[in-house]
């Protein structure tokens, strides 16, 4: 077991951002940890790594305990901040190369690790560039560089891909599963449910400081596969429609978001045409619709009542 | 060692940051040699002469003939005036007034002890705290005794005519009185070098705060460092870049203005040293005593203007008036500035042992209260 949380509570305040969880990663695992904005990741992370003291629970890496060993188990842990942690004027050599060092990386090892890591983040040729120079999806490629230059045994991703291009974004995705195929074992942070859905193997899903759900992709989907997902683009909602979809036989929830509906049904219910009718009889015209299978943000959905993004 | 790679890295980016190297580079060094030459006229020898000592004479026999051709000498009389004191008490209300700046007294017997070659010696009087001024009137009367002190033993020697020793003595002293005559841009060398390195208190306030501005803090805090490594290393970066910087200006100045920096060039660095931890320690304890990092930072550069304008750093302030002087001496940068002069221009040396240590003394304070009030948080 690389992680052991028993019972964590956080608060700030009187604020309780982490409500007693608990949770356990394998070796070897990409574990993904989901939620929407304030849920509580962030803070469950960095009470894990020893930055945050917690206020209740224990938490365990690698079987041992933190007080005490903090210097041999951080040096297994390797962090991908959320926000850039990187010094603008200096360059992406120097930024790798410095936190390598306070890893007691030295010499002929550190300078083969900096080359890896740079090369492993396709920044080898932007190596004497100061770090304010690069762009976006390069900074976010730096910030893992930083993290994975002592090849640590625990990677964590706190929202590695926020705010960048899809090429960048694909480009760590791969590396993540390559990270994972050289053994290190991965907490990936995110609330996208696609990225979630494409590297982890298991998921704990996170709300208000709660851990709402867990388990392996498909025991979450199994939890909803007694429901249906059906989303309309229509030309106008008014709120009259929820409450009279509402009423329709098997219908559990009706959600509305912008000019979009989705309608979360009892599976088998066969309530499409009254769900058509209603919307008809609001004169509201169907641009689109579409009936979906369950994905990890129908998961969401069922557990919250909300999206994962607003 | 991993400390010393965060000094490394510290100093590095520091000197990376342009802008403000160029503020803390460019703009001293301008102003050094602007204020040097359009300030000029207040350091001229001629204004100089509005230093005015007293003079006591109990001793009424060669010695103080020879002292008063001295004072009357053409290079001297240019930087001081004298005032004959009929004796020491009123001497003393002249310095309190600030109608004087010292008191020199030529003790009883003082002639006859000298040619017996007993122990003698002038006595100086200056007032408690005493300024650039003064150090100037210490380093003219030491030239003096020098000049006598080697005339002595020339003549012990049994060498040439009495007579024209003595004249020959005085001429040398006052050579060496006119080579020791700051002008403007001595002073302002002094003074704006002590400024730029109390203006290094802004690194001492972000040393910790950039890291957390940064969030490079996140990595520094999960890494296996020691805390104290980290802050040990950043203030030790922090000194540094403070202190190179000092001498940077102290080279610039010296080569491209020929400015005065004395004979003894190792206890100028070693006061610029001893400075730049006062500076970084005192914005680091300001830095921890508030909570917004841009809110102590701009107090702190607002002090550094105030507490050099008090020290006379813009503008001597023994042209003020004895009150503003007095004022003057709770500034940091008097210590420093202070030590400097007495360094270059021969001040008393317990007076600069005694700067020095109270810098020290504020250097251990300033960290104390930092050390306690330092919060190990990473948000
Ligand atoms: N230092 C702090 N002081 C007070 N409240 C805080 C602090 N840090 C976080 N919080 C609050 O705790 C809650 C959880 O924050 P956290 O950053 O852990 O969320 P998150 O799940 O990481 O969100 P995001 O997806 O936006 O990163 C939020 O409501 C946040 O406002
Ligand atoms: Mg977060």
């Amino acid at each position: 077991m690389v992680v052991e949380i028993k019972d964590l509570v956080k608060r700030y305040g009187d604020f309780l951002a982490v409500d007693n969880i608990s949770l356990s990663i394998d070796d070897g695992e990409i574990f993904g940890l989901l939620g929407p904005n304030g849920a509580g990741k962030t803070t469950a992370i960095n009470c894990m790594i020893g930055m945050q003291k917690q206020d209740k629970g224990q938490i365990k890496l690698f079987g041992q305990d933190f007080t005490g060993r903090e210097g041999s188990i951080k040096k297994e842990i390797g962090i991908v901040p959320q926000d850039l942690a990187l010094y603008w004027d200096l360059t992406c050599y120097e930024n790798v190369s410095f936190f390598a060092k306070l890893y007691g990386l030295k010499d002929g090892l550190l300078r083969s690790r900096v080359q890896e890591a740079l090369e492993f983040t396709g920044l080898w040729d932007r190596r004497k560039d100061l770090a304010k120079k690069l762009s976006g999806g390069m900074k976010r490629r730096l910030n893992i560089a930083c993290a994975i230059v002592h090849q640590p045994k625990l990677i964590i991703m706190d929202e590695p891909t926020v705010g960048i291009d899809p090429q960048s974004r694909n480009h760590i995705l791969q590396s993540v599963k390559e990270l994972n195929k050289k053994g290190s074992t991965i907490i990936y942070t995110s609330h996208y449910m696609e990225e979630v859905e494409e590297l982890c193997s298991r998921i704990a899903i996170m709300d208000h400081g709660k851990l709402i759900a867990k388990g392996t992709k498909e025991e979450l989907k199994a939890f909803i596969t007694v429901e249906e997902k059906t989303e309309f683009e229509l030309s106008s909602v008014n709120y009259t429609i929820t409450d009279t979809v509402k009423q329709v036989s098997g219908v559990k929830d009706c959600v509305v978001d912008g000019s979009r509906l989705t309608v979360i049904s009892e599976k088998n219910s066969r309530n499409l045409s009254k769900i058509i009718d209603c919307i008809s009889a609001a004169e509201a015209d169907i641009l689109s619709m579409n009936i979906e299978k369950p994905t990890l943000e129908t998961v969401f959905l069922t557990l919250t009542g909300r999206t994962l993004r607003d | 060692m991993k400390a010393l790679n965060i000094a490394y890295y510290t100093i590095l980016r520091n000197f990376r940051d342009y802008k403000t190297l160029l503020l803390m580079l460019a703009l001293p060094i301008m102003l050094i040699a602007t204020m040097g030459s359009a300030l000029g006229s207040v350091f001229t020898p001629g204004d100089m002469s509005v230093t005015t000592i007293c003079y006591l004479d109990e001793d009424k026999g060669f010695m103080s003939q020879s002292f008063e051709e001295f004072l009357e000498s053409e290079e001297i009389s240019k930087m001081m005036q004298y005032k004959t004191a009929a004796s020491k008490e009123e001497a003393f209300e002249l310095i309190k007034d600030g109608r004087a700046v010292a008191l020199i007294v030529l003790p009883a017997n003082l002639s006859e002890d000298i040619q017996k070659g007993g122990k003698a010696s002038i006595e100086v009087y200056n007032s408690k705290y005493s300024s650039f001024r003064e150090s100037i009137v210490q380093s003219t009367i030491n030239g003096f005794v020098n000049g006598t002190n080697a005339q002595l033993v020339l003549r012990q020697m049994g060498a040439v005519s009495q007579e024209y020793e003595m004249f020959d003595n005085i001429e040398e002293t006052a050579v060496t009185a006119e080579g020791n005559a700051p002008r403007a841009i001595d002073y302002y060398a002094v003074t704006m070098l002590v400024m730029t390195i109390m203006y290094g208190t802004g690194y001492g306030n972000f040393a910790m705060k950039e890291e957390k501005r940064l969030n490079t803090s996140i990595r520094l805090a999960s890494a296996p460092v020691n805390y104290l490594e980290v802050v040990l290393g950043k203030l030790a970066g922090s000194v540094v870049s403070v202190f190179l910087q000092g001498m940077v200006i102290i080279a610039f100045t010296k080569l491209v203005f020929n400015v005065n920096w004395g004979g003894s060039l190792g206890l100028i660095i070693f006061v610029c040293f001893s400075a730049s931890l006062m500076s970084v320690g005192l914005g680091m304890m300001v830095s921890n005593l508030g909570k917004n990092p841009q809110a102590t930072g701009g107090l702190l550069n607002l002090g550094v203007s105030i507490t050099t304008f008090l020290a006379g750093g813009y503008f001597p302030s023994s042209q003020m008036g004895p009150a503003m002087e007095k004022l003057g001496h709770i500034s940091p940068n008097y210590l420093a500035q202070q030590a400097m002069f007495n360094t270059i221009y021969g001040g008393s040396t317990a007076q600069t042992t005694n700067l020095i240590i109270t810098i020290w003394a504020i250097v251990i304070a300033a960290f104390i209260i930092a050390g306690l009030t330092e919060r190990r948080s990473a948000n």
